[in-house]
C-alpha cells in the first residue's frame, strides 16, 4: 500500500523540463507584447561622467590658452625684431640721404 | 601617373624652382657669414624675419599707432628682412673682404646700386641696391659700414620708393639718379 502511494507521489512529482518558449512566454505576459529580453549594461554614475567632461573641457581650454600665450609671445618678439629692423632701415638710409647731401652742398 | 598628371607636375616643380630661384636672388647668402663676427662684436643687431614669423610680427602691429600701422602696410607685401648690425670696440675687426663677398652678391643684372656715398675723412660708406624684375622693386639691400660698424640690410619683396618713404617723414632714398652698376 504504502509503496504504491510512494510510487503514485515519485511519479507525480518527477522533475520535467518546461516546453520550449516556456520562460520568454512567461516574461511576454508579464511585460507587455514589447517585451524584448535586454542585457543590463554598466552605466557611470552622471556625476563621474560630468567630471570627465570638465576635465576634458578644462585640459583643451589650458592647451588653447598656453597655444595663445606662445603665440602672443612670439608675435610680440617678432614685432619688436621688425621695428628694430625698420629703425635701422630708416637711420641707414638717412645716413646715406645725408652723405649724399653733404657730397652735393 | 598618368602623361597629364606627370606634365603638370613637372611644370609645378619648374615653377616652384624658379620661384625659389627669383626669391633667392634677393637674399643674400653671404649674410650668414657675417655671423661670425657675432664673437668680435661689442653691440649687435640680429633680425632673421621671414615667411610665417614675418606675418606674424605685422599681426601684433598696433593699428592705432601711425607709425606701426604705416609699417603693418609695408610688409604685408614682403616675403623676408634680414638685419646684421655690429659694432666693435676696436678697429679692424671685419675685414674688406667680408664687404666684398656681399658686394660680389650684388652684382647680379637684377641688383641695381642705387646710392654709393662713402668718406674717406671718417672711413664712413653707404651703399644701397635696389632688386628689380620686369620693372618693379622687388628688393632692397644696404651696406653701410665705418672703422668700427657694419650693417646689413636685406628686404626680401616688392617694396616701393614711396613704401620706404612713408615709414618716417623725412625718411627716404635720396632723389638721384640710378647708376646701374655693370
Amino acid at each position: 500500500m504504502s509503496d504504491h502511494l510512494e510510487n503514485e507521489l515519485r511519479a507525480a512529482l518527477r522533475r520535467e523540463d518546461p516546453p520550449e518558449g516556456f520562460a520568454e512566454r512567461v516574461l511576454a505576459r508579464t511585460h507587455g507584447a514589447g517585451y524584448r529580453p535586454e542585457r543590463r549594461a554598466r552605466r557611470l554614475p552622471v556625476w563621474s561622467m560630468a567630471a570627465a567632461a570638465a576635465c576634458l573641457t578644462m585640459t583643451i581650454g589650458i592647451g588653447e590658452y598656453r597655444e595663445r600665450r606662445e603665440e602672443r609671445a612670439r608675435g610680440e618678439a617678432a614685432k619688436q625684431e621688425l621695428l628694430e629692423a625698420m629703425r635701422i632701415t630708416r637711420a641707414k638710409l638717412r645716413l646715406a640721404q645725408e652723405k649724399v647731401r653733404s657730397i652735393h652742398e | 601617373m598618368s602623361r597629364w598628371g606627370s606634365r603638370w607636375g613637372g611644370r609645378s616643380l619648374c615653377a616652384a624652382l624658379l620661384l625659389a630661384g627669383a626669391l633667392q636672388a634677393q637674399e643674400l647668402t653671404g649674410l650668414r657669414l657675417l655671423d661670425q663676427l657675432e664673437a668680435k662684436a661689442s653691440e649687435k643687431v640680429n633680425v632673421t624675419l621671414d615667411g610665417n614669423l614675418l606675418q606674424l610680427a605685422a599681426r601684433f602691429l598696433s593699428a592705432s599707432d601711425p607709425e606701426q600701422a604705416q609699417v603693418r602696410k609695408v610688409v604685408s607685401k614682403l616675403k623676408a628682412i634680414y638685419v646684421r648690425a655690429f659694432e666693435f670696440d676696436k678697429e679692424g675687426a671685419f675685414s674688406a673682404a667680408d664687404v666684398d663677398s656681399l658686394r660680389r652678391e650684388l652684382k647680379t643684372p637684377e641688383w641695381s646700386r642705387i646710392v654709393d656715398a662713402s668718406s674717406k675723412r671718417d672711413g664712413e660708406s653707404s651703399e644701397i641696391y635696389l632688386h628689380q624684375q620686369n620693372g618693379q622693386v622687388t628688393g632692397l639691400a644696404i651696406l653701410a659700414y665705418g672703422k668700427k660698424e657694419l650693417t646689413v640690410v636685406n628686404i626680401v619683396g616688392p617694396i616701393s620708393i614711396e613704401d620706404l618713404a612713408a615709414l618716417g617723414g623725412e625718411f627716404g632714398i635720396p632723389k638721384i639718379e640710378r647708376n646701374r652698376k655693370k
